[in-house]
């Protein structure tokens, strides 16, 4: 009886108090913000492939499977969203300069014009595929805040996982190799 | 009939109510009146014969004293039976409201309707407890109650018949607002009783009562209070803690959001276990249990009206100045957040 | 704490107050006596006087906007009262119900309530196996007793007794044949009042763990879909606002997601109600998972759609105008529906524009959507919240939009601090007023706005709440036990018979004596019932005496 007690009263102390969480709410922004994070994930822990596949911004198929083999570095990104901006330079700079697939994936987007019009800005030349429903492929690692990067290994599975903007190229660079040596 | 017809009834019978209910309150009064008058004449016959001063002389006075009593009776009845037909008036007065609605609907849209209803509870119990517990000395306070309320409803509260707002179309508006306005009306008899109980302990209690007052002891006043008390308390416990969480969950998603007006109505239930609680404490049974059962009544009732025009966040808001404020309308621009640093 | 009124009135100068047990009246000392009622005076005091604590905390949060009820309402305080909200920020009244003083209060109370069911249940269970309370010396002294005179021997009264009572199940001491109680009958029932007034308790803890769960490990979180739109995809990331619990965790979101195909309702036009909507029904089509087929619903005000764990909730609805910014290259820097917010019942609703990728320079675009216009008395208004004659109207603004600067921004907001107004010859900043389907130039060849349509959308409510049907049970079984603890009364009655010879010949003497332990019952009729029966056994034709 007492244990219980002490149960109740802990679990009753435990939500007067908040912020112990490990996803925080939308603050002052109609969106999550959570800062910049890596998640890197061993290759014996890696869940299967991610099969996102469909409609670019140009209107092509495109499929995650056919590029398999080498390493993709998926963004999931909105124009209206603020940091988004911030990583574009930086991702249009990687894409050009890594060993590796770029691939976006446009989230709560209204618009495909609003889309291309970010990437005339910036001189994005990779593939946005527009299909938003294909982000739940991603399973555990659906993305808390966008933007998120991830980065797939050769056979397709998430690797690392960027959450947040990524603000320098040296970061991906070193998680792009790393992966790509089979880490 | 037509939908006009039943809202031109519904008006003209909450009228016919609300003046039948005042001429009771007068004839009630007046019954009081000629109670005390009994209750003094009672007085002088009974201190001559403790004088022993010529019995005989005195059978005058004494018929007197019984004519009064029969008139005094005969008041009591009238007044009880113009109380029934106002009732009879206030409930026609509802169905015409629901009735005059496209599509027909119960009669709780608006903070009107809802007075009306609350008060039509108030008298309907008072009927139906008056042979159980011997009611009818509160009658003109309950008279008195009944017709103020039903005006400031009348002058400030009334409403065009409208279609009920999406959110209180749902079958969880009769359960929810059945029960929450039984209680309140119960509520209301309990909080008059320990009001009377209030004032007679002041006054001096027991001893200090007038011969032929017709109040009752101290201490039936005190179970009666509590016997309706423990009948409103179940039934608000359900309005309150019951059904509106299941309907909130329905329509809001969140079965328990610290809206003003749950929150008047967790206060409401608190002090009410507070007062069941006080009654069975040494120290706190009697006064202080009677004046919980009034901050209790108190609380309620602010819940019922005031705070409508208090706090603008409510979701209940289907009262206030703007009638056309749908609750859908209000929760829209609630969430968004949009106040940057 | 908390008896509901289950101690009998006047317990202290009643009848010899024996707690069940075969105790004999005055074994408990009268020191221990006064410790145990002083105990128990005071800890249902503490009790009383938290409870009234927690009523009169729980007043600040409704008068005061509360950061998880209405957060917006709450920006709009702060900003009415700056010098006030620092102050009440520490004492944390823009959200009481989280606050540490309320918890404290109800924590305290729970513990007081703990403190006081453990002893009261120990209390109850020896109760339970204890006998009726022996048939006290004198009954007369009882409130509540009556006797008659009967032709019946003794022992047949008593057995009569056993009898009736019996059958209106109370529980019989046990007969002593030699004891000092072989005249009488003792017996007692209502016990199920402890019980009920114990379970009440009881389940107030339960309501609260069903709560605490709720708040732990569920979540609430709103966005807005438009309709014919982009689906939406359950993630962390796709809410507009979110409220997770403690301990939900970012990959506890089901892997649901919907599109909104069609959004109807019914604007009244006459009577009262008069722009007023009814009858809201959003066609939703859903997957559960990923690659499942495709399930239809009619989400509808009071009628959510579950799926998985999770409940969606139709709550709102509003207009996107569609709106084409053309910059001064030609090329499209922003085309599409933008979620205007309602302000008012009229639907007027506000909005922004933002082109950050508009060359030369960026355009932003701040306004007012009306959606049936017309220009009443010199003002501008909507005459009815449909759309009628759709008009935007709005303000423009150019340069930096503070969209580089790496701070998140909400798409309903302009940030005009590092922007300039668009200003036409004149000076004046540009207003763009555009009914559906017209094009406006904007001055120094920056580029042109076009308002294309409106695209309504709908704003849902989607939320996890575990624990519910925990504190769902734990109401109704304090309901449950409340009734038991209001309406059932413990009650106690002693039928004692003997001889007697007198004056007026022998017979036997019957006393019967009613204890009502709840206190505020009318014992009369319940006395007279309980005679009736005892004398009208048919071989035992009685003369009552009084």
């Amino acid at each position: 009886m007492r244990r219980v007690v002490g149960a109740v009263v802990a679990l009753l102390a435990l939500t007067a108090l908040s912020g112990c969480s490990g996803l925080s709410g939308t603050d002052d922004v109609n969106y999550r913000t959570d800062g910049a994070g890596i998640v890197q994930v061993d290759p014996d822990d890696r869940a299967g492939p991610v099969d996102i596949a469909g409609t670019t911004l140009d209107g092509d198929e495109l499929d995650l499977a056919d590029l398999r083999g080498g390493v993709v570095v998926l963004n999931v990104w909105g124009s209206w969203c603020t940091p988004c901006r911030d990583e574009a330079p930086v991702l249009k700079l990687a894409s050009e300069e890594l060993d590796a697939e770029f691939v976006g994936l446009s989230f709560r987007e209204t618009s495909s014009d609003n889309a291309r019009s970010f990437e005339r800005e910036y001189g994005i030349e990779y593939p946005t595929i527009t299909d938003e429903e294909q982000v739940l492929e991603l399973g555990r690692f659906v993305p808390r805040t966008p933007p998120s990067t991830y980065v797939l290994d050769a056979e397709g599975r998430v690797a690392a996982v960027i959450t947040g903007a990524v603000t320098s190229s040296g970061t991906l660079e070193d998680v792009v190799t790393e992966v790509a040596d089979g880490g | 009939m037509t939908d006009t017809a039943w809202e031109t009834l519904s008006n003209q019978a909450i009228g016919a109510a609300g003046i039948v209910y005042f001429l009771a309150l007068l004839v009630t009064l007046a019954e009081w009146a000629a109670l005390r008058q009994v209750g003094v004449a009672e007085t002088t016959a009974a201190r001559q014969q403790g004088g022993g001063v010529a019995l005989a002389v005195r059978t005058g006075d004494d018929g007197e004293a019984e004519a009064r009593e029969r008139r005094s009776a005969f008041l009591g009845r009238l007044g009880t039976i113009l109380t029934v037909i106002a009732c009879t008036a206030h409930g026609v007065s509802l169905v015409g409201r629901g009735m005059a609605a496209d599509p027909n609907r119960v009669p709780w849209g608006n903070m009107y309707e809802f007075v009306v209803s609350g008060t039509f509870v108030v008298t309907l119990i008072y009927l139906v407890l008056l042979r159980r517990y011997a009611l009818q000395w509160m009658a003109p306070i309950v008279l008195a109650f009944v017709t103020a309320t039903l005006m400031v409803a009348v002058i400030w509260l009334h409403a065009e018949v409208a279609p009920l707002t999406e959110a209180l179309n749902s079958y969880w508006l009769v359960i929810h607002v059945v029960s929450a306005v039984i209680a309140t009306g119960a509520f209301t008899v309990g909080g008059i009783l320990s009001a009377v109980y209030l004032v007679k302990l002041r006054r001096g209690g027991d001893a200090a009562a007038r011969p032929g007052s017709r109040v009752p002891s101290l201490a039936v006043l005190d179970r009666t209070a509590y016997r309706v008390h423990a009948f409103a308390f179940p039934v608000w416990t359900f309005a309150v803690l019951i059904t509106g969480p299941i309907w909130a969950h329905e329509a809001w998603s969140r079965y328990w959001n610290w809206d003003p007006k749950e929150v008047w109505a967790f206060i409401t239930w608190v002090v009410y276990a507070a007062y069941l609680h006080a009654r069975a404490t040494a120290g706190w049974k009697g006064r202080n249990a009677a004046i919980l059962a009034l901050v209790g009544v108190a609380t309620l009732w602010f819940n019922f009206i005031g705070i409508n025009y208090f706090s603008t966040s409510s979701m209940h808001s289907y009262a206030g100045g703007a009638e056309t404020t749908s609750l859908v309308v209000r929760a829209e621009p609630a969430p968004l957040d949009a106040g940057t640093p | 704490m908390a008896d509901v009124a289950s101690r009998p009135e006047g317990h202290v100068d009643g009848p010899p107050p024996d707690d069940g047990g075969g105790r004999r009246p005055g074994e408990l000392g009268v020191r221990e006596l006064g410790r145990w009622t002083w105990r128990q005076v005071t800890s249902m005091r503490t009790a009383l006087v938290l409870l009234l604590l927690l009523a009169l905390a729980a007043i600040p949060g409704s008068v005061i906007p509360q950061e998880n009820v209405d957060s917006l309402e709450v920006s709009r305080w702060k900003a009415d009262h700056p010098s006030l909200t620092p102050v009440y920020e520490r004492l944390g009244l823009f959200s009481v119900y989280d606050s540490p003083w309320f918890s404290a209060i109800y924590i305290l109370l729970m513990v007081s309530l703990v403190g006081c069911i453990v002893p009261r249940t120990f209390v109850y269970a020896r109760a339970l196996r204890a006998q009726p309370p022996a048939t006290p010396r004198n009954l007369a002294r009882l409130p509540d007793h009556t006797s008659y005179t009967t032709d019946l021997e003794p022992d047949a009264v008593l057995a009569r007794a056993r009898e009736v009572l019996g059958k209106r199940r109370y529980r019989l001491r046990v007969a002593e044949p030699d004891g000092p109680g072989a005249d009488s009958v003792s017996a007692e029932k209502g016990f199920v009042r402890e019980a009920g007034n114990l379970l009440f308790h009881v389940s107030v803890i339960v309501v609260l763990v069903g709560f605490a769960i709720g708040g732990l490990f569920g979540y609430q979180g709103g966005v807005i879909v438009l309709v014919n739109g982009q689906p939406f995809t359950n993630t962390a990331a796709s809410y507009d606002d979110l409220d997770p619990g403690s301990l939900f965790g970012a990959d506890d979101f089901d892997p649901f997601s919907f599109r909104v195909d069609d959004f109807d309702l019914e604007w009244l036009t006459e009577g009262s109600g008069a722009g007023t909507a009814r009858k809201f029904e959003a066609q939703i089509a859903y997957r559960e998972n990923p690659g499942d087929e495709e399930k239809s619903y009619d989400l509808r005000v009071n009628h959510p759609l579950s799926i998985g764990d999770t409940d969606v909730f139709l709550i709102g609805h509003g207009y996107a105008p569609v709106i084409t910014v053309r910059d001064g290259n030609g090329d499209i820097a922003y085309s599409g529906p933008t979620v205007f917010l309602p302000t008012d019942p009229s639907f007027q609703s506000l909005g922004v524009v933002k082109a950050p990728s508009a060359r030369p320079q960026q355009i932003g675009l701040e306004g007012i959507l009306y959606p049936t216009y017309f220009f009443v008395d010199g003002n501008p208004t909507t005459q009815f919240p449909a759309l009628g004659r759709p008009l935007i109207s709005m303000l423009a603004w150019t340069g930096d939009l503070g969209l580089d600067s790496g701070v998140p921004q909400s798409v309903y907001v302009l940030d005009t601090e590092t922007a300039t107004p668009l200003e036409d010859a004149d000076g004046k900043q540009v207003r763009v007023d555009l009914f559906e389907g017209e094009t406006e130039q904007l001055p120094g060849g920056l580029g042109s706005v076009t308002f294309e349509g409106v695209q309504p959308w709908v704003r849902v409510q989607i939320s996890q709440t575990p624990g519910k049907e925990i504190a769902l049970l734990g109401v109704v079984l304090a309901l449950i036990g409340l009734l038991g603890s209001l309406y059932v009364r413990p009650r106690r009655v002693w039928v004692r018979a003997r001889r007697v010879d007198g004056d007026h010949g022998s017979g036997t003497m019957v006393e019967v004596a009613l204890l009502d332990r709840s206190g505020g019952a009318d014992l009369t009729t319940v006395l007279d019932d309980l005679v009736a029966d005892l004398t009208s056994a048919p071989t035992a034709p009685a003369k009552e005496t009084s």
